[in-house]
């Protein structure tokens, strides 16, 4: 089992990174849909408010 | 999202989990050691594919550079960009896990190996690429500067490929014009590496480009509140 941090610390890079962008991504799709619902409410309160 | 593209997303999803929980335990149960590097060559199933994405990615994001510049349709754009950006993630992946790699096998973290200075290289032009990209305000030029970038910067991935065949170099040659110079279980293990990371670069492909997608939607958003300055809006 010579060398197994090696091995240890190559792998938990990768998922550290993989996961880590997946997350990035998830928070961006979060964060876009939130203000794309703020955005939407504000129009439709708008055009409420109009007619 | 339609039922049927719903289902096909959930399908995806599912067969890149199981691909990869079998490369695991191809890696970590199945295969046995190499009688040289011994465990640490491990290190391998995760790295050669990761380059593959690598390659991948930025072959796609070429072929939307060469699509975009012929048609000037903005989902070109948005798949090249998403593209880039997940090749530069795998390209990361390649040269961290090759370093750590390196350090038992060459006993150095990095040398100026063609193979490994050609990936740096290639490596620092997608980042700066992406960027550049940033840099640029009006969406078209945003497009067409990226497209140009996509379409130049791929000249360096054959280069990248090829760098062990056409100088002296110290990087393991997997493939020879003889076929695969490893042993049938190893292989077996590197192709179910290869099919799992293929199909994990599909599933972030399609999350990304879902993602500009929504920008568009937001930024569209954007210019109707200013155009028509409804109240609280900015």
């Amino acid at each position: 089992m010579k060398n197994l941090g090696y091995l240890f610390a190559a792998y938990t890079f990768i998922w550290i990174a993989i996961l880590a962008y997946v997350y990035i991504l998830a928070q961006r799709q979060r964060n876009l849909e939130r203000e794309i619902k703020t955005l939407r409410q504000i129009w439709e309160r708008k055009i409420n408010g109009s007619e | 999202m339609g039922k049927v593209k719903e289902n096909s997303w959930q399908l995806l999803i599912a067969m890149t989990a199981l691909s990869i929980t079998i490369s695991l335990y191809l890696i970590f149960l199945y295969v046995p050691s190499e009688r040289i590097m011994g465990i640490v060559q491990r290190i391998f199933y995760f790295h050669v594919p990761s380059a593959w994405v690598g390659f991948l990615a930025f072959f796609v994001a070429f072929l939307c550079g060469i699509r975009y510049l012929a048609r000037r349709e903005a989902r070109w754009d948005a798949v090249g960009n998403a593209s880039i950006e997940i090749g530069v993630l795998f390209s990361t992946i390649v040269l961290v896990s090759g370093s750590i790699w390196a350090r038992p096998v060459w006993n150095t973290w990095w040398t100026w190996d063609p193979r490994l200075t050609t990936t740096l290289v290639m490596w620092l032009y997608y980042v700066a690429s992406l960027l550049l990209r940033q840099m640029v305000e009006d969406k078209e030029r945003k497009a067409r500067f990226s497209a140009v970038l996509s379409i130049v910067g791929f000249i360096n991935v054959p280069v990248v490929f090829l760098a062990i065949r056409l100088w002296r170099t110290i990087h393991p040659v997997l493939f020879t014009t003889e076929g695969a110079a490893i042993e049938p279980s190893m292989l077996l293990t590197l192709l179910s590496s290869l099919l799992s990371f293929t199909l994990l670069y599909f599933c972030l492909l399609l999350i990304r480009v879902g993602l500009a997608s929504l920008e568009d939607e937001l930024n569209n958003l954007k210019l109707l509140s200013t155009l028509h300055r409804p109240e609280g809006v900015e």
